[in-house]
């Protein structure tokens, strides 16, 4: 436990591992009641279909600042190519009528809108919030190896 | 070469080459490109949902999972189809399959697209959540069978390309030989044309609309030529034919000048002979012997009086004064009437007389004797006692020799009459001088010679124009052709004639 604080600590400081490798997490705001996602739930959240975490129901969003951060995003978090991925949103979009993840092409609008927003959910290297206090990292996506 | 590329095959399979070459290595290239993309869209599909798939078997157990058990699913994911590397990755330990060496580690190198590294293998990482402690789950995976299964594809599409080109060019060639067939008949056939053989029909024996076209318009270009080229022989016939009668027609004319002048100065020197004869015969008592010889001389001078009468009338100096509306049928029936009365039994006349008005503006006597010296000369023209002369007289609307209507300057009605014979007949050479004064074909003392100038002179002096057909042995027949006039109509009226 201690040495799992230890390590978000350090990722929160330095953006970086001990090793230098980066990160992509999961942010949510500092007050958020959202404090754990599931890989599954993780995935259920990013296809439009309705997710309670901690009772509360979030609202995710999408990084689409950086390009590597999509290929991780698609690999790592929702396993599918990002053609199935797009596939699948659709689907379940003309099938159940969801409302499809929100788009964002810059770090500083999710930042204001997880401010903003409690329930709002999104992934980023962890470098880019490494100096904000009132951001959490609710789970750890990738790391460069 | 360029010969073969100038041909209409040749155009056709240089087009599909050249558009083929342009078009068939984008093809081949989208269609490589495609079947590569969803080939490796479905390898990464798959492999990331199984790697997913094995991250959750270990996260979500209800109690964590030992690390023997562990490392033994690792082994059995390095096991399986394509499996190459497998490892859990903690914060406190790492828990890699028994079956890959620390230089599989060091290998590792995430990918995110297909290939990407030229390892053959694809290496990836997932999250994992093992109780409180998140990690990675490290996976690779071999690429090769799906790299091999994509060149199978390429070649397999590079190979139904060639193929494709193959049956493209095979198409043309069909396709160039039969526009090409029906083109090739009908430019042979044109070039026959253009020697001169309009026998030949240029047929397309072809289904494509514009072909037959084509044939159409060349054979109705072929159709009009055969038509000018028959009409343009036609009137090189009949022009032949038109100088051959205006040079008869010119010898005539001379003849008929010099013989009328002659015939006039021969008339005037017979005046004081017939005079001076008339007043020694009164002086001289009947029953003289010099009066006997006087009145040989008056009937000698008579005579030649007739016959300079006949030049005249050849010539067509002859005063005609009694021209006036004539009843043409009437005069010939009257004419044939006589001849019949004046001929042997034995011969067979026919008469066949239009029932039509057939008023001509001419001299009665005249028109009578045409008609008589006409039967008279076919008459003579019959060797034996049978024979056949058959009289017709009709009207036309139209003269069948231009060069008459010419001369008229109308276009007004024709009497037509033919006398016909089945005599011995005249060759080209008599046919050609048979007008023509003093000329005869019998023996010395059985003619004049003048009998048909005196005709043709009358006849010409009608304003008409007379045509004598005959083959040798096969009789002759004799054609004129008189202006008609309408019946009853004042001369003042009537359309002028230069006689």
């Amino acid at each position: 436990m201690r040495i799992n604080l230890f390590f978000i600590l350090l990722f929160a400081v330095t953006g970086v591992t001990a090793e230098g490798s980066r990160e992509v997490v999961l942010v949510v705001a500092s007050e958020s009641p959202i404090v754990a996602v599931s890989s599954l739930e993780l995935r259920k959240l990013y296809l439009g279909l309705p997710v309670a975490l901690q009772g509360n129901f979030a609202r995710p969003l999408r990084n689409h600042s950086d390009e590597q951060l999509q290929e991780i995003f698609f690999q790592s978090a929702m396993a599918m190519s990002e053609a199935a991925y797009e596939r699948q949103l659709l689907s379940l979009t003309l099938r159940f009528g969801r409302l499809q993840p929100e788009v964002r092409h810059s770090v500083e609008d999710l930042k204001a809108i997880l401010r903003e927003d409690d329930k709002a959910i999104t992934y980023m290297w962890r470098s880019d919030i490494a100096e904000e206090d009132d951001l959490r990292v609710v789970k750890l996506l990738w790391l460069e190896h | 070469m360029a010969r073969a590329l100038n041909t209409l095959l040749g155009r056709i399979l240089l087009f599909v080459l050249v558009s083929h070459a342009v078009l068939l290595p984008l093809l081949y290239l989208t269609l490589s490109h495609g079947t590569r993309v969803n080939a490796e869209e479905t390898y990464l599909d798959y492999l990331r949902g199984y790697s997913r798939f094995i991250a959750d078997l270990i996260e979500n157990q209800p109690v964590s999972m030992p690390d023997s058990d562990v490392v033994a699913l690792m082994d059995s994911v390095v096991l399986g189809h394509d499996g190459v590397y497998a490892e859990l990755r903690l914060p406190d330990r790492n828990l890699r399959s028994s079956i890959v060496s620390d230089a599989d580690e060091q290998r590792f190198k995430e990918d995110f697209a297909f290939n990407s590294h030229d390892d053959e293998v694809y290496y990836l990482s997932m999250p994992v959540k093992v109780g409180e402690q998140e990690g990675q789950l490290n996976l690779g995976f071999s690429e090769s069978d799906t790299a091999a299964e994509i060149a199978r594809l390429h070649r397999q599409i590079l190979i139904s390309l060639v193929i494709y080109l193959l049956l493209a060019v095979l198409i043309s060639i069909a396709m160039g030989v039969t526009l090409s067939r029906p083109l090739s008949g009908l430019q042979k056939v044109s070039r026959q044309v253009a020697l001169g053989d309009f026998s030949k029909t240029l047929d397309a024996q072809s289904s494509i609309a514009e072909v037959v076209e084509l044939a159409h318009d060349l054979e109705f270009m072929r159709h009009e030529l055969v038509q000018v080229n028959t009409r343009l022989k036609t009137e090189i016939a009949e022009r032949q034919v038109l100088e051959a009668k205006l040079r008869h027609s010119q010898r005539v004319e001379t003849i008929g000048t010099m013989a009328g002048g002659i015939a006039h100065e021969f008339n005037n020197i017979l005046v004081p002979i017939t005079l001076y004869t008339n007043v020694v015969i009164e002086d001289l008592p009947e029953g003289s012997e010099l009066r006997g010889y006087l009145l040989r001389v008056q009937r000698a001078a008579r005579r030649a009086r007739e016959l300079i009468h006949k030049i005249l009338a050849f010539s067509r100096q002859l005063e005609v004064e009694e021209k006036q509306p004539e009843d043409l049928a009437k005069i010939v029936r009257e004419a044939t009437d006589l001849f019949s009365s004046l001929s042997h039994a034995t011969l067979d006349i026919e008469v066949e007389i239009t029932e039509e008005p057939c008023f001509v503006y001419g001299d009665a006597t005249m028109l009578h004797q045409v008609v008589l010296n006409l039967c008279t000369n076919a008459l003579k023209a019959i060797p034996g006692m049978d024979g056949r002369i058959r009289i017709t007289l009709t009207t036309e609307t139209r003269h069948p020799s231009s060069a008459l209507q010419d001369r008229q300057g109308l276009g007004a009605s024709y009497a037509t009459l033919t006398v016909e014979d089945n005599g011995m007949g005249m060759d080209a050479a008599t046919s050609e001088r048979i007008f023509e004064p003093f000329y005869t074909t019998r023996r010395v003392g059985e003619g004049t010679g003048l009998g048909l100038s005196v005709v043709h002179g009358i006849v010409l002096s009608h304003g008409g124009d007379i045509m004598v057909s005959s083959d040798l042995g096969m009789g002759s027949v004799f054609t004129i052709h008189l202006p008609l006039i309408p019946e009853g109509k004042p001369l003042l009226e009537q359309a002028p004639l230069r006689t």
